[in-house]
């Protein structure tokens, strides 16, 4: 007989470290007979807000869209201001903010298997992981003083210049990084137990994946390595690091290459940020924009790749100096349509593993 | 990729139904504003087209102005390397908006999110709050 199981959204929020929402799942001898998804419990309306504010403090609350990838949001909507103004910014400030998203990138796939050894009942794992995040947030917070919505990025470049310590400090925590990863290898994503669990469990195929608009890291792990905005539309400092497409051989979709293949893209931005140390220009790192600036009227749409995918901002504006209209696109809110037809006949147990596996962000699905 | 070329993939992509402007390297962003017909047919090419030559939308929205008349933006990305294009038409709440998710399953969300928040309803729906959501 069918039962069906409620999860309140502060249920996971609380719990399951998800964010705001609920679940519904038809539950039919273990197995997921069917999975419904409500959203909108945390709902911000930070689009509508932006539109009574001037550019530079619309940015600020670029920073809340998702509290795990603060600089895509920031340094999408800024690129799509600073092509309405008309802006050049400094070279130093492009390859900074590379460094910034780079290290995001890094703090948010820590974060992804913290949340996945939880799952997993990996307790000691998920504190290590999280001892990682944690020299990464220093780091961050070393630059601009905050540790998650950073507010690092503003227009005409960043809000403050890198400094040779900065750099040591982060030379420091790759190292630290790449020690650790074996370690994660060793007692997480090669362990037999993972293998056996993960293998074949709510498989992305790759047509699906394209059809249903996956982006970032599921898409790559479907099979779509050139799913990054880095390679098939680089902007900023990308232009000149040329980021070369994650080779990653088990693309099989499921939950292990979801896992899997995280942690070849926190080796790649450990290795994108140490090239760019070698070619960080010396110069301002902001050009100085007035405070009540106003940009002709036009729209601008800019795309950045965050952690969990392609962050497309589009901006309006009608000649003022607010917005006339911000508008994000965000692939969290694609992962989590796609999530009832995964669900659809897995066991109940492996629900939260696999909504976990897409690396799912409630704040910016909600924003 | 050659400034020619970029012209043959937009030609496909908007199918001669509106012009591309002649220069397009080094643009960020082509945006083009069309009438609602235009639109309409736009949406009928993109339909017909096979699916490895249809553009990927990459999202869609609105933009809310006096009298309950806005404008309705379309983001397509027409291949890598290629500029993001903004293709944008008048919209009112009179008339409902041309339903997409018939050609790309994914505008659901985005769908529902304009018919929810904006008032604005979608072709085939009968009132706003139809809308297909999350698949069942």
């Amino acid at each position: 007989m069918a039962t069906t199981l409620e999860f309140s959204p502060a249920q996971l929020a609380s719990t399951q470290h998800l964010g705001a929402f609920g679940l519904i799942l038809e539950e039919d001898g273990g197995l997921v007979a069917g999975a419904r998804m409500e959203v909108g419990y945390g709902r911000r309306n930070l689009e509508s807000i932006s539109v009574r504010l001037p550019l530079g403090q619309v940015l600020n609350y670029s920073d809340r869209v998702d509290f795990l990838a603060a600089p895509a949001y920031n340094c999408a909507l800024a690129a799509a201001f600073e092509r309405l103004l008309d802006l050049e910014i400094p070279e130093r400030a492009h390859h900074i903010r590379l460094i910034l998203l780079e290290l995001n990138r890094i703090c948010s796939h820590l974060n992804f298997y913290a949340n996945l050894a939880r799952v997993l009942g990996q307790l000691p794992l998920m504190n290590h992981c999280l001892r990682e995040r944690e020299r990464f947030s220093d780091i961050l917070e070393m630059y601009c003083g905050s540790r998650l919505g950073f507010g690092a990025i503003c227009l005409g470049g960043v809000v403050g210049d890198a400094t040779d310590g900065w750099f040591f400090r982060i030379e420091k925590a790759i190292l630290s990084l790449r020690d650790f990863l074996p370690e994660l290898d060793q007692l997480l994503l090669s362990h037999p137990f993972f293998e056996e669990r993960t293998r074949g469990l709510a498989v992305i195929p790759r047509e699906e994946a394209e059809r249903w608009n996956i982006l970032g890291p599921n898409a790559r792990a479907s099979g779509l390595a050139s799913e990054d905005e880095r390679i098939t539309r680089p902007y900023g400092a990308y232009l000149k690091e040329q980021v070369q497409p994650t080779i990653f051989s088990g693309a099989s979709g499921d939950v292990n290459a979801r896992a899997r293949i995280r942690a070849g893209e926190i080796l790649q931005s450990a290795g994108i940020i140490e090239k760019c140390f070698r070619r960080i220009p010396s110069g301002n790192h902001r050009i100085r924009v007035g405070m009540e600036v106003s940009p002709s009227p036009g729209k601008a749409v800019s795309s950045v790749e965050g952690p969990r995918g392609t962050v497309t901002a589009l901006a309006e504006t009608g000649g003022g100096n607010c917005p006339s209209n911000v508008r994000f696109f965000c692939p969290s809110a694609m992962a989590v349509q796609m999530l009832p037809r995964l669900l659809r006949g897995i066991q109940v147990e492996d629900v939260f593993l696999v909504i976990h596996s897409l690396d799912i962000s409630f704040s910016e699905v909600d924003k | 990729m050659s400034n020619t070329e970029m012209q043959t993939r937009f030609e496909l992509v908007l199918g001669n139904l509106c012009e591309v402007p002649n220069f397009l390297e080094g643009c960020g962003t082509l945006e083009i504003e069309v009438e609602k017909k235009v639109f309409s047919d736009l949406v009928k090419h993109w339909t017909g087209l096979p699916r490895a030559s249809r553009p990927r939308l990459r999202g869609m929205g609105t933009s809310r102005k006096d009298g309950g008349v806005g404008l309705f933006h379309v983001i397509l990305d027409a291949g890598a390397r290629l500029p993001l294009l903004v293709i944008s038409s008048v919209c009112s709440s009179s008339r409902p908006l041309p339903r997409l998710s018939e050609i790309w399953p994914h505008a659901a969300w985005w769908e529902k999110e304009i018919s929810h928040f904006e008032d604005l309803s979608i072709e085939g729906s009968a009132t706003a709050g139809e809308t297909r959501w999350l698949p069942r």
